[in-house]
């Protein structure tokens, strides 16, 4: 084939597939309805932070084993250790950049629970990222600014959580961090301790938060690219 | 001389005390849950069974030794490369490439005589300039705490 020829059949496919996928990989609507809805709905930031931190609003007491088994992501003959994605766990064997993170630190697990399911073969090699869950103390200077940041979601790398029961007394809420990412084998994810699991909206506000920290687009980079 | 070395080494945290011993298993059973109250950190219980012997431990600590096996995993792959490299020495007496490489694997595990830990992943600051402060807030008054 001519090289004139083999170039402008590659050029139509790469104008077909990009007019095709449009802003689908990179689109950030999710995390927007979200921010409006907080605004409109919740005149402040103490209404916000009091929805958000209501039982089984974001967070939902741990996914049980009869559960899983209900709706079919653990079958019968399945060990019963589980674990799911976005579950709020303390690990110390989590590893940042070679340093073991300890000191009892709250993770919320990024991988999809796919990853973390049945496959032994899976589970026993692979490893999973972790975003640490920061806490927020209510002695912090700045603590009123970061709460209100939080409850209006509109940090690009965090996602508000309450405070848990074991936190320290001086913790007013949590934040998954996005930009805090933290790595362990899957067989310690499964060793973790699990502390809660994020309810249906939980789970879907994470997706949409996580994602835009990791696809947003500035509005030059795909011209940038060609 | 051993004995100083191992009170230097000695890591209070890393203690664990035998609390209160099960002597079967529908003891603890009869007990109810509440006699677990003394297994906090630092504290274990025993419980006999005709099975065999189990040890109960507050997930914090079990925790924290899960995670140090860890790291005691990862310190014995270091010490199979420097016994390796003295292998490699003793065969190839002479041999300046086994012994460069026994004392690079030497030098690297000299520079972290202990394993590099940080406890958390810092302090919080808000993000960007923007203060969200509309007044509504009171931190005096503790938040509820769901789970």
């Amino acid at each position: 084939m001519p090289e004139n020829d083999h170039l402008s059949i590659t050029a139509k496919h790469i104008a077909a597939l990009t007019n095709q996928l449009q802003e689908l990989p990179h689109d950030t609507t999710a995390a927007r309805i979200l921010a409006d809805y907080l605004k409109n709905e919740f005149p402040n930031t103490v209404s916000r932070r009091d929805f958000l931190t209501t039982l089984n609003v974001l967070v939902r007491p741990k996914v049980t084993q009869d559960e899983a088994l209900e709706h079919g992501f653990l079958q019968a003959d399945e060990p019963g250790e589980f674990i799911i994605q976005g579950d709020i766990i303390t690990t110390d064997s989590a590893y940042t950049l070679g340093v073991r993170r300890e000191g009892g630190v709250k993770y919320a697990i990024a991988n999809s629970s796919c990853d973390l399911s049945g496959d032994a073969g899976r589970v026993d090699k692979g490893s999973g990222v972790l975003f640490a869950v920061q806490p927020v103390f209510s002695i912090n200077p700045a603590a009123v600014s970061i709460i209100g940041q939080l409850v209006g979601m509109k940090n690009n790398s965090r996602m508000f959580l309450p405070a848990f029961q074991d936190d320290d007394p001086n913790v007013s809420c949590n934040y998954i961090d996005f930009a805090a990412p933290a790595t362990a084998s899957f067989q310690n994810i499964l060793n973790a301790t699990r502390h809660a699991s994020l309810t249906a909206l939980g789970w879907q506000i994470f997706a949409s938060l996580h994602r835009r920290w990791f696809t947003r687009e500035p509005e030059f980079e795909r011209k940038m690219r060609g | 001389m051993n004995q100083m070395v191992s009170s230097t080494n000695f890591n209070p945290e890393l203690f664990l005390k035998a609390g209160i011993n099960f002597s079967s298993f529908d003891k603890l059973k009869n007990a109810g849950q509440q006699v677990l109250e003394p297994v906090q950190k630092g504290v274990f219980a025993q419980l006999d069974t005709k099975l065999g012997q189990y040890v109960i431990l507050h997930h914090s600590d079990f925790q924290k030794l899960y995670g140090l096996a860890q790291d005691v995993h990862r310190l014995s792959s270091g010490l199979t490369l420097i016994l390796n490299a003295v292998r490699s020495v003793q065969v190839h007496q002479g041999d300046e490439s086994s012994m460069m490489t026994l004392i690079s694997a030497a030098q690297m595990i000299g520079k972290i005589p202990v394993l590099p830990t940080q406890v958390g992943h810092g302090i919080a600051q808000p993000e960007g300039l923007d203060i969200e402060d509309d007044g509504s807030l009171d931190l005096t008054i503790p938040s509820h705490r769901p789970l």
